[in-house]
């Protein structure tokens, strides 16, 4: 037998250390995962239109709120997979709108519009009518985004219905880049008027920032995360330590990485009380028309619902007026009802959701928001609101919707 | 500053390097400054009880008529925190007093029996009553072990330094893993007893015992890692206690350095002093023994309580001793079966003790052992809640138990100081890269951890 070079040994070496590296991060993968520790998946990719959208067959865990198996579809929808040609006897409604709408925190059987693809098809099986439903929302998704989904990204599932749904919050202050909660990209698109007209807002130079690689290798490193919990483990860890190092630099105080010192989520219910307000309002009203034309140009009904906001349905009338008082309003729904005269004033097919929610919260003593384990009626809808608003939906289509407007047996 | 914490291990780790690079005649110096350091850091103005407390008992050492003197000083003290919260609440507790106490007054003991000579060099015994590692929760390490080694300041070596990481990592599993996921069951359920039918009741009788084992072991293990990256070796505190087929047994495997000072400076002298009463005088010794380890964690009734249903387990022990033993010579099947079975009856006994030492309200005992047998189904959603939580899996909880058993036992068989050393090369390599790749996720982990890690069990005594 040949003596082993000292160069042949130091190699068979370090393969073997290697090889049991390798046993050992699988031995620590699968701890991770007999624990149940699960990181949030990273779902979004870059896009040159809207900033940013769902990445095309993403799938992960969403731990934010709620625990569910989150997958993106291949076309990049929060949803299952969709023919692109409309079958036949079925009536296409496409969903557009935010987080609410993406609903990543419930599946799609309990996101609100699929309850409300459940309620219209046990409705319509007597006519042999069949509904399908699209799922375009994406969180964080603003007017001047929505617009363009509806101008550019629904038409080749041949809709007949656009539904445009989202909260006071997401219609009025996410319309202008100055209001908007986070300044994350700059490509973003925003919108203001100029002689009455939508114009691009662009980015300041000096808010120039990056907005994430967003080529293929961005994609495979998202894809690798969502399936290796350890890499999971890495990526959440070195967010985290950036976010303390961050919060060191600030003296302790937590900070958003780019929050916008001029958002404030309570502006949203004052209706146009600011100049900053009337701007978005007027931008917010102009992107709601462009998206209602973009509907009549395809010979779609257009159909625009606002939601509601945590604070709208608690059911504790207290805190209801305390919130009030503290916004010196005496109308929590101010700005729904602005809404719904803008939309009645344009011929906007139009639902405000939020009071039937509030009797139901009422009647019912539920909570409509926020999930096990974290503060009552915060953040987004639970399977009940999701469930009850879908319900709403569905009735109001089933009431007014020419495509599906059919008798309605006694509730 | 706690052990489980970023700012620790980054502390830890300078302080480590510091001290292999500086010159011997000042390790012990930096030990000293940076134990009082961190004793600032938790202890803030104790920092000067700290100082008194070690000053008074280095000179009283010198001269015999000082000495008794000292340790009734020394004892006063202690049993003047333990006793402070029953007349006034809000004092803040000296945290470490009831560590550094018994090794002082360890010190003076063995002094004054000329079991060892006065320490000569101040600096060393500042060291030994301040040393960082072992001042929040022990082990109590005696004199004439520390005092040496602290003297040699021996450089610690990279393998060597690396069986300390090792030590810490278990610490840190046991913390993370099993306690404080167990912890937050147990609590949950003791907190809302009377809402739980029988099945959550016998998980909080049976995790008990098993969290604080983990919590405990891991806090000591995190000392005595520490420990080794200063060069120190330090007294083990646990071993297998679990594993004992009595309670006596069990006090021998069990928070070893305390039960042995008590053992050295209370039991036996008093046992001694009593021989002439025979049994009673026996019995007396246990209780006074068992009680006063009770009392250690606090003048609390439901601590004396413990500590007497556990002299009562040892009295019984000791006054069946014979007859027992008559019976194992007569029937060999009867030993085995003990062998066997006495873990298991022993590790009820101590769950039976574990209810005591947390339930600070009878009230609360009563309603666990009445309710212990109650309907085994229908458990409430919030009770799912906390079972359902990533780590709060029985299933995993069990493998992750048994996991922490086996290391141990890896450990107190095979590792030894310079096992690494032992090794081939490629296992020398392996170990240092799969030490690296667990101490980097550690720290991963700590980082995301959204909720503080529960402070350790003993480290409030």
């Amino acid at each position: 037998m040949r003596p082993v070079t000292k160069r042949v040994a130091v190699l068979r070496d370090v393969l073997v250390v290697a090889a049991l590296s390798l046993l050992f991060l699988g031995l620590a993968e699968c701890a991770l995962r007999a624990a149940g520790l699960k990181f949030e998946g990273s779902f979004y990719t870059s896009d040159p239109e809207l900033g940013y959208a769902l990445r095309p067959n993403a799938q992960g865990w969403n731990i934010s709120e709620n625990v569910d198996y989150f997958q993106v579809n291949s076309d990049g929808l929060a949803d299952r997979e969709h023919s692109l040609q409309r079958p036949p006897g079925v009536i296409r409604i496409a969903m557009v709108g935010d987080s609410v709408t993406e609903a990543k925190h419930v599946t799609r059987e309990q996101a609100y519009w699929g309850v409300m693809e459940q309620v219209l098809n046990s409705r319509l099986a007597k006519n042999r009518q069949r509904v399908e439903v699209i799922n375009f929302g994406v969180a964080g998704y603003g007017l001047a985004q929505e617009s363009i989904v509806i101008q550019k990204r629904v038409w080749k599932y041949d809709p007949q219905i656009i539904v445009l749904a989202g909260t006071i919050e997401s219609f009025v202050l996410r319309s202008t880049r100055r209001l908007t909660p986070s300044k994350a990209c700059e490509h973003v698109p925003f919108y203001v008027l100029k002689n009455g007209e939508l114009a691009p807002d662009p980015q300041p130079a000096e808010q120039e920032q990056f907005c994430g690689n967003e080529g293929e290798l961005h994609k495979v490193e998202g894809d690798m995360m969502n399936a290796i919990r350890l890499l999971g483990l890495v990526g959440e860890g070195l967010e985290k330590a950036k976010e303390k190092m961050r919060a060191e630099l600030n003296n302790g105080r937590k900070v958003q990485p780019v929050e916008n010192p001029n958002f404030k989520e309570t502006d949203s219910f004052l209706g146009p009380a600011s100049p900053d307000l009337k701007a978005a309002w007027d931008v917010s009203e102009a992107l709601i028309l462009r998206s209602r034309d973009a509907a009549r140009q395809h010979h779609a009904e257009f159909w625009f619902f606002t939601l509601d906001m945590p604070e709208q349905v608690d059911p504790d009338s207290r805190k209801r007026a305390d919130f009030g008082r503290s916004l010196g309003l005496k109308d929590l729904f101010l700005t729904d009802h602005l809404f719904a005269n803008f939309a009645a004033s344009e011929s906007i097919q139009h639902g405000t959701l939020a009071p039937g929610l509030l009797a139901f919260a009422e009647k019912n003593n539920a909570i409509l928001h926020g999930f096990p384990g974290l503060p009552q009626n915060q953040g987004h809808w639970n399977q009940t609101g999701h469930r009850v608003a879908g319900e709403m939906m569905a009735r109001q289509l089933l009431e007014s919707s020419p495509l599906l407007a059919s008798p309605l047996p006694a509730e | 500053m706690v052990f489980t914490s970023i700012p620790f291990l980054a502390f830890l780790g300078a302080l480590a390097l510091l001290y292999r690079v500086v010159p011997r005649n000042w390790r012990c110096l930096l030990l000293v400054a940076a134990s009082y350091y961190f004793y600032w850091l938790i202890g803030h103005w104790f920092i000067l009880l700290l100082l008194g407390a070690t000053l008074v008992t280095y000179f009283a050492g010198k001269s015999k008529s000082f000495l008794l003197v000292t340790v009734g000083l020394l004892i006063s003290m202690l049993v003047f925190f333990k006793a402070l919260p029953l007349f006034k609440t809000g004092w803040l507790f000296p945290l470490g007093v009831s560590y550094y106490s018994f090794k002082l007054a360890g010190y003076l003991i063995d002094t004054y029996w000329g079991e060892m000579e006065p320490e000569k060099r101040l600096l060393p015994f500042l060291a030994y009553s301040s040393f960082f590692p072992q001042i929040v929760a022990g082990p109590i390490q005696r004199p004439e072990s520390f005092l040496p080694q602290v003297e040699r300041a021996e450089g610690v070596s990279f393998y060597t330094a690396v069986t300390g990481v090792i030590r810490i990592l278990l610490g840190f599993f046991k913390k993370f893993v099993i306690a404080d996921n167990l912890g937050q069951i147990v609590s949950f359920v003791y907190a809302h007893l009377s809402a739980h039918p029988g099945a959550p009741l016998a998980l909080a009788f049976y995790g008990y015992p098993l969290q604080m084992y983990a919590d405990f072991s891991g806090l000591t293990d995190i000392a005595i890692g520490a420990a080794v990256l200063l060069g120190i070796e330090s007294p083990e505190n646990f071993n297998a206690p679990f594993a004992a087929v009595s309670i006596r047994e069990y006090w021998r495997r069990w928070h070893i350095t305390l039960t042995q000072w008590i053992t050295d400076y209370v039991f036996t002298p008093l046992r001694m002093s009593l021989r002439s009463l025979g049994q009673p005088g026996m019995i007396l010794s246990l209780f006074v023994n068992m009680i006063l380890i009770g009392l250690w964690h606090g003048f609390r009734l439901h601590f004396a309580v413990f500590g007497a249903v556990h002299a009562m387990y040892l009295t019984i022990e000791a006054l069946t001793q014979r007859s027992r033993n008559r019976w194992y010579k007569r029937s060999p099947l009867a030993n085995r079966i003990t062998d066997w079975m006495g873990p298991v009856v022993t590790f009820h006994l101590v769950a039976i003790g574990g209810v005591f030492f947390f339930a600070d309200r009878m009230a609360t005992v009563g309603r666990l052992f009445s309710h212990l047998f109650d309907g085994w189904s229908a458990l409430s959603p919030e009770f799912h809640l906390i079972i359902d939580q990533p780590g709060h899996s029985l299933l995993f909880l069990a493998a992750a138990y048994a996991l922490m058993e086996c290391l141990d036992f890896a450990r107190r068989r095979f590792w030894g100081k310079d096992v690494i050393l032992t090794m081939p090369r490629w296992g020398r390599w392996s170990v240092y890269t799969c030490t690296g790749l667990a101490f980097a996720f550690t720290i991963l982990l700590m980082l995301i951890s959204s909720q503080k890690s529960n402070p350790f069990l003993y480290a409030i005594f």
